[in-house]
């Protein structure tokens, strides 16, 4: 399994990674989900030994990842599937690898008929890949030494929705018997299909982790009003957490509570519910609303 | 594809005594196929070939009414092709890693950094003695051609010469590689080491024609000019300033060179 420990990484006043701390166990998919620019690829570079922690800890299997013998045998690494030689073909990517790690060159066929790369593809260079190709290679490179722990990056990325489907079903399969995986993503839904727990990251700390089940519970009550606004300063009057959430809010309460103050303060109710998961989904926007280029309008979901 | 539990013992833990580390012959053999899987790679060994045998057929029909030794074709038109185009071979070996950013699989396949440039520069080394092997073959033909069109052929082998012929290009590339290693850019370091290798001795020895105290330092300084009489044989090499000029231009940018690989962040 992976440990990571108080893992720091600061670029010059930059911190990209900030005492980040998480486990992701055998025989789960462990989902890493934040913005761009959040710190998932540095943690990632980090512990496959590609960039030095300033701070901290992160070990795969108990073992720092420079300390194990031929590491291809023990973890599958995919940072970025266009990484490869453009000139070289699929296949040539492949046996270098199995080269490397020791393995018999069927372990190459093995591999491409895995990620249902046909012979005649296997052939062409990767300059003429598509994305999707390119993250299929990538994810039978990863694969190729048998490894016990999986860290890919963005591996979705690419992919139709067909390809994220055969992914889920190929992790799966992978996690259920014994391996562990931790893959990253930008996008809500793809790890909310792949991963089984997931860790939130964004500006270099983590947000939140959990199951699935356990992220979308906690996400309170939301409630609307005639008057949504005065509903939200009763509630803040009483010490509650309020968020604003499309045309009503979030507040981290029970609903009795919510329509008690409601009734207190003389305001009509509209809606009062269990938020749907919007807590999560809410969540995200807060951590992408600085980082993306268009404006998150207030009442319109992304 | 059977991924395996972890290991008896402490949960989430894995026993790596059992996996043995990656023996340098195979990353050796990992990084010679490197060198010709590629169009790049491949092309730059069939244009040398290429000049070669061009170079020698023309060398052929200039000497045909006189006279043309064996050992000539190997030193003349061999050398001044593998002169040139094996230290852009080595340098590209390196720097293409970064520039097509295939270092990321390559050390996270073996994250002991200075073992793969150690891999990667016995592999130019054997390349450039296959190249050697090839171009004496290609003298040899360029030697029976020239007695063909009519020339006189001594064929003494120098075997003296062709060591330290051979000597010479695996020196020429070692100090690209080096150089190849420190700037990690493959523009770069082509232009350096072309500096290095017809501009920069030029300028030591105009200035040295000024200063008296730099025409004494020059020799021990200038690794063009120390290593430039193997092609002749080992006789007329000084020792000490092939070594102390060696040191400067292959010992000292390789070891930076590895240092900085060892601190870069490989992205």
């Amino acid at each position: 399994m992976i440990t990571v420990e108080g893992l720091t990484k600061v670029y010059g006043g930059f911190t990209a990674v900030d005492d980040v701390s998480f486990v992701a166990r055998p025989g789960e998919v462990t989902g890493f989900l934040g913005p761009n620019g959040a710190g998932k690829t540095t943690t990632m570079r980090i512990l496959a030994g590609l960039t030095r922690a300033d701070r901290g800890t992160a070990t795969i299997g108990g073992h720092d990842y420079s300390s194990i013998p031929n590491p291809g045998r023990h973890v599958g690494v995919l940072l970025d599937a266009s990484a490869q030689h453009a000139g070289r073909t699929g296949r040539e990517v492949l046996t270098l690898g199995a080269k490397t790690m020791g393995l018999p060159a069927s372990r190459v066929d093995e591999m491409l008929a895995l990620v249902s790369l046909d012979d005649k593809e296997s052939k062409r260079r990767i300059r003429n890949y598509s994305l999707g190709m390119r993250q299929r290679l990538g994810i039978a490179h990863a694969l190729l030494g048998d490894p016990q722990v999986l860290i890919l990056d963005e591996p979705a990325n690419g992919l139709d929705p067909a390809g994220i489907r055969w992914m889920r079903g190929l992790l799966r399969g992978y996690a259920e018997r014994g391996g562990a995986v931790l893959l990253s993503s930008h996008l809500l839904h793809e790890v909310e299909q792949i991963a089984d727990t997931m860790l939130v990251i964004g500006r270099g700390k983590i947000v939140a982790s959990g199951t699935k089940a356990e992220l979308l519970t906690s996400a309170g009550t939301f409630a609307r009003a005639t008057d949504t606004a005065a509903l939200a300063a009763a509630l803040q009057a009483k010490g509650l957490s309020v968020s604003p959430s499309r045309d009503g809010l979030v507040a981290d309460a029970e609903p009795q509570v919510i329509g008690e103050t409601a009734l207190a303060s003389g305001i009509v109710l509209l809606e009062l519910r269990a938020a749907d998961g919007a807590g999560l989904e809410d969540l995200f926007l807060q951590l992408t609303a600085d980082t993306q280029r268009e404006t998150v309008t207030t009442g319109v979901q992304a | 594809m059977s991924a395996t539990t972890a290991a008896p013992g402490t949960p989430g833990t894995f026993d790596i005594s059992q996996t043995p580390r990656t023996p340098l012959t195979r990353l050796v053999g990992v990084e010679l196929r490197k060198l010709v899987d590629t169009r790049s790679g491949r092309w730059l060994l069939i244009i040398q070939a290429g000049l070669i045998v061009l170079g020698s057929a023309i060398l052929a029909w200039a000497v045909r009414d006189g006279s043309v030794g064996f050992f000539d074709f190997t030193a003349n038109i061999g050398g001044a092709v593998t002169g040139i185009l094996l230290p852009v071979m080595a340098i590209m070996s390196v720097t293409t890693e970064w520039s097509q950013r295939t270092n990321m699989a390559t050390f996270t396949l073996e994250p002991r950094r200075p073992l793969v440039v150690v891999a990667k520069m016995v592999a130019t080394v054997i390349a450039a003695v296959v190249s050697v092997v090839v171009a004496v073959g290609i003298g040899a033909l360029g030697a029976a051609l020239a007695a063909g069109f009519g020339a006189t052929v001594d064929w003494d082998p120098n075997v003296e010469g062709l060591l330290g012929f051979t000597f010479a290009q695996v020196i020429g590339l070692l100090v690209g590689f080096a150089i190849g290693t420190l700037l990690l850019n493959t523009p770069a370091a082509i232009v350096t080491f072309f500096a290095y290798y017809s501009i920069i001795p030029g300028i030591m020895i105009a200035a040295g024609q000024f200063f008296d105290w730099f025409e004494d330092l020059r020799p021990w300084i200038d690794f063009v000019s120390a290593s430039g009489p193997l092609i002749y044989g080992f006789d007329d090499i000084e020792w000490g300033h092939l070594a102390t000029s060696g040191l400067l231009w292959f010992v000292l940018p390789l070891g930076l060179g590895i240092l900085r690989m060892l601190r870069a962040e490989i992205k």
